[in-house]
């Protein structure tokens, strides 16, 4: 028997959109400047789902009904960011590719990461071929941390740090559920 | 980790001249990316393939039944 690493992603959106992804397995792609680019979103954990849920209605005041998915994603072929030696030789890849290109200082500031994320996706063989999945930890600077671990003298734990899975590749993503309907 | 090695690889033994070459070949040179963050609920694409050739959905809920029936048709 081959074991295949996955995780349990959850997603939230809309009714429809949401009906489409289990009924039909169309999955959900977006295209995220300030992320991981194109992709479907999933969160590791259903408490952030549920955060996004809230931030969903918050912002939409025309949606009145969302829905939880939640789905196994297939980690075969990662793009882990999480691995700082990763993190480090993907750097170095857009340091060599936007110097290529002729970007300015200035403008290689400008260019988000999610757009940085897709040009080399999006220019090398090796990128698209390979990693199916990234991941990323989030950092939310809004979010205030737990009694229990701010006024813990020396607590090293935070809240403030979420995991982001970007799926680039449907075939990745199997399973799909609805956890839970959520009403305004 | 071996696919970005090997991008990285490749990228440094690559001239500037086959750069220029491969981003004309992939049509890259003139994509345009939109840097613009914008929260838009309501836009999607469909696949890899729609998003390849820019072919971003966009969801309301007057056009709801026009889009399933598109994402049947995709089907």
């Amino acid at each position: 028997m081959k074991l295949i690493p996955n995780i349990i992603g959850y997603h939230t959106n809309d009714k429809t959109r949401c009906e489409n992804f289990i009924k039909n397995s169309i999955g959900i792609f977006s295209e995220d400047t300030h992320w991981l680019g194109y992709g479907m979103y999933f969160w590791d954990n259903k408490s952030n789902a549920t955060y996004w849920k809230d931030e969903k209605f918050r912002k939409h005041k025309e949606i009145n009904v969302l829905w939880i998915t939640q789905a196994n994603i297939i980690i075969d072929e990662i793009l882990d960011l999480t691995d700082i030696e990763v993190a480090k030789t993907f750097e170095k890849l857009w340091e060599d590719y936007s110097s290529k290109k002729g970007f300015l200082q200035n403008e290689n500031n400008e260019i988000p990461i999610g757009k940085k994320i897709d040009m080399l996706f999006d220019f090398y063989d090796e990128l698209s071929n390979e990693y199916k999945v990234i991941k990323c930890y989030g950092q939310y600077k809004g979010i205030k941390d737990l009694n229990i671990f701010y006024r813990t003298n020396n607590c090293k734990i935070t809240n403030k740090v979420r995991v982001i899975y970007s799926v680039r590749d449907e075939k990745k993503i199997s399973n799909p559920k609805l956890l839970e309907e959520c009403l305004r | 980790m071996n696919g970005l090695l090997k991008a990285l690889q490749t990228s440094k033994e690559m001239s500037q001249e086959r750069f220029n070459e491969l981003e004309k070949i992939k049509k890259l040179d003139k994509k345009i990316y939109n840097f613009n963050y914008t929260d838009n609920f309501f836009e999607v694409y469909l696949n890899k393939d729609s998003y390849l050739t820019s072919n971003k959905i966009t969801y309301t809920n007057v056009l709801e039944n026009e889009i399933n029936k598109n994402l049947s048709l995709a089907v």
